[in-house]
């Protein structure tokens, strides 16, 4: 079997052997070929030349003018105003320089008021303390009339929302006495921090415990109890005038 | 001044002393972060996985062992390499020829307390791997599934994204994950504090003195206990405005999940067992508010360059709402 294979093997390899040396012998010289036909010039019509050099919107390297919007002619009269304010012969260079001031300070002014920051914001990059207005809460201490509704929680017994509504009279009494500032977003920690008296801060804190026990936990009281929270207010509420 | 009304309805003695005892042990090798304490404390009590984030150096791993020490239980811990496999983490099944049959050797995952260190430094294939057991507390592997033992909590450790090698957390993981504790660096009585108490001793000295002072029973008990909790109707009203919020918002590319917002209520429950009490209030969601949403949601790519953080706009939302009392 293994001679058979050599045997096809040297015959395959020698029928590729006359083919290679024909091959060789086919190859021709190259032979260059002379283009021996007639040359037109071609020309360019000239009206058409001068026709499309006319035409406006060919001319790219020139500029034209065209209407200014009344944005552009504002800003074309402000920078005309500002540079004559400035190089004007006749005025000082202290009159130029307190202009020139006054204008930057209003361009800053006007950038500030329209991007709605503080000017303590650019610099901090805090965001600003937005004053919200009493309107805006759901219970506006400033508007109850707080006695009225203590006594009418009493008399139905409901003495978990009469204490809420002597907390509540307490946050205004402070707010109103310039202790607290009184914000919507404000917990009650926030306004126990905000008193610097020692003992006011107790008071309060100790006043805040209990309203959180029977408002947030719902914490049963009776008449008693109630009794002498409304008299721990009471005492705290006096202290502050 | 105070009435006597105030007495316990819930018996919160016992979960008391337990949280003391593990923020003494903490605190005798962890100096300062209070709040990083008090929160992960509160992530185990609220029943959620934490993720720790910090730069290199500031004892994020050792928060994490530590606390893992504090607490008799299983106790793992898996390294997170670039090329760790999700086979590495959960096991694989394995070909018994003894038996002619397939038998799954269970991976680090299976415990009660995982520490995951370094988990943005593996892949997200790998990442994706936890969903299922993080969430679901099983894994299923080759149509059967296997129940997590209670408690489980993953605890993670995290560099910066910033950081070199690190990799950005799938949203769907982040939001699996109860707090994100940012860990800061310490204050300068704090650095001497901490050199004082280090110099003289090695950390491994330190770990060793550490024993644990609470049970995983006692864990799954105090849960219970803390599921019950009052919450005033208010103050769900509050925590779904918090998070109704944050989803249009303009500063956010993406909001908050309703997952954010059952999360907020547990961890302000937790926080509330912590300070005695049986009932949330206001503050303890505003408090914790930024380390349950911090991870949750995204900013706009402009809110990012102009450098605003995650917790700007929390307390920019925060802001709009009112304080129900």
């Amino acid at each position: 079997m293994q001679k058979f294979i050599l045997v096809l093997f040297l015959l395959l390899a020698l029928g590729t052997i006359p083919q290679s040396f024909s091959a060789v012998n086919v190859k021709k010289p190259n032979r260059i070929q002379l283009d021996s036909s007639l040359v037109v010039a071609k020309s360019f019509n000239q009206a058409a030349l001068d026709k499309h050099r006319s035409d406006s919107d060919f001319q790219y390297g020139e500029k034209y003018q065209t209407a200014l919007s009344w944005w552009d002619r504002f800003w074309k009269w402000f920078w005309n105003q500002f540079s004559s304010a400035v190089s004007d012969s006749t005025s000082s260079n202290l009159a130029r320089n307190v202009s020139a001031i006054i204008l930057a300070g209003l361009i800053i002014f006007l950038v500030i008021k329209f991007s709605g920051a503080g000017v303590l914001q650019l610099f901090t990059g805090k965001a600003r303390v937005v004053p919200l207005a009493y309107a805006e809460s759901l219970d506006n201490i400033h508007e109850i009339d707080f006695d009225p509704e203590i006594e009418k929680a009493t008399q139905n017994r409901d003495y978990r929302l009469a204490v809420r509504m002597l907390y509540l009279k307490c946050l205004k009494k402070l707010s109103d006495a310039g202790f607290i500032s009184w914000q919507i977003d404000k917990t009650n920690s926030a306004y126990i921090s905000e008193l610097v008296n020692h003992d006011r801060k107790q008071q309060f804190a100790s006043l805040t415990r209990q309203f959180e026990f029977i408002w947030y936990g719902e914490f049963n009281i009776d008449q008693s109890v109630f009794t002498a929270i409304k008299q721990d207010f009471k005492d705290f509420n006096q202290g502050l005038s | 001044m105070d009435q006597e009304f105030t007495g316990q309805r819930t018996d919160l003695s016992q979960l008391s002393s337990a949280v003391e005892q593990i923020k003494k042990s903490l605190g005798s090798i962890i100096v300062g972060q209070t709040e990083m304490v008090e929160l992960l404390i509160a992530g185990i009590l609220a029943d959620g996985h934490i993720l720790i984030e910090g730069v290199p150096g500031i004892a994020k791993t050792l928060t994490a062992k530590l606390l893992a020490k504090t607490l008799s239980a299983k106790f793992s811990r898996i390294q997170f390499t670039p090329d760790i496999m999700p086979s590495d983490v959960l096991g694989t099944s394995i070909f018994n020829p003894r038996e002619t049959s397939f038998e799954f050797k269970s991976g680090p995952i299976f415990g009660n307390i995982i520490l995951v260190d370094e988990i943005n430094r593996a892949p997200a294939k790998t990442q994706s791997a936890l969903f299922e057991v993080m969430e679901e507390r099983q894994v299923t592997m080759d149509s059967r599934t296997y129940k997590m033992d209670e408690p489980f909590i993953v605890l993670a450790t995290q560099n910066p994204i910033e950081h070199e090698g690190t990799y950005r957390l799938p949203e769907a993981q982040l939001d699996r994950f109860l707090v994100k504790i940012e860990v800061k660096y310490p204050t300068l009585e704090e650095e001497i504090n901490i050199l004082t108490m280090q110099h003289s001793q090695t950390t491994r000295e330190q770990l060793d003195r550490v024993v644990p002072v609470i049970t995983g029973d006692e864990i799954t008990s105090y849960r219970k206990q803390i599921r019950a909790f009052h919450v005033e109707p208010k103050l769900i009203e509050f925590v779904a405005k918090i998070i109704h919020e944050s989803r249009t918002n303009k500063s956010l590319f993406l909001g908050a999940s309703p997952r954010a917002s059952i999360a907020i209520i547990n961890v302000a429950k937790a926080i509330a067992a912590i300070n005695g009490r049986d009932f949330i209030t206001p503050d303890d969601i505003v408090k914790i508010a930024p380390a349950v949403l911090r991870h949750r949601i995204m900013l706009t790519a402009e809110k990012e360059m102009e450098g605003i953080s995650p917790d700007d706009v929390v307390a920019q939302i925060i802001q709009k709402i009112e304080i129900p009392r």
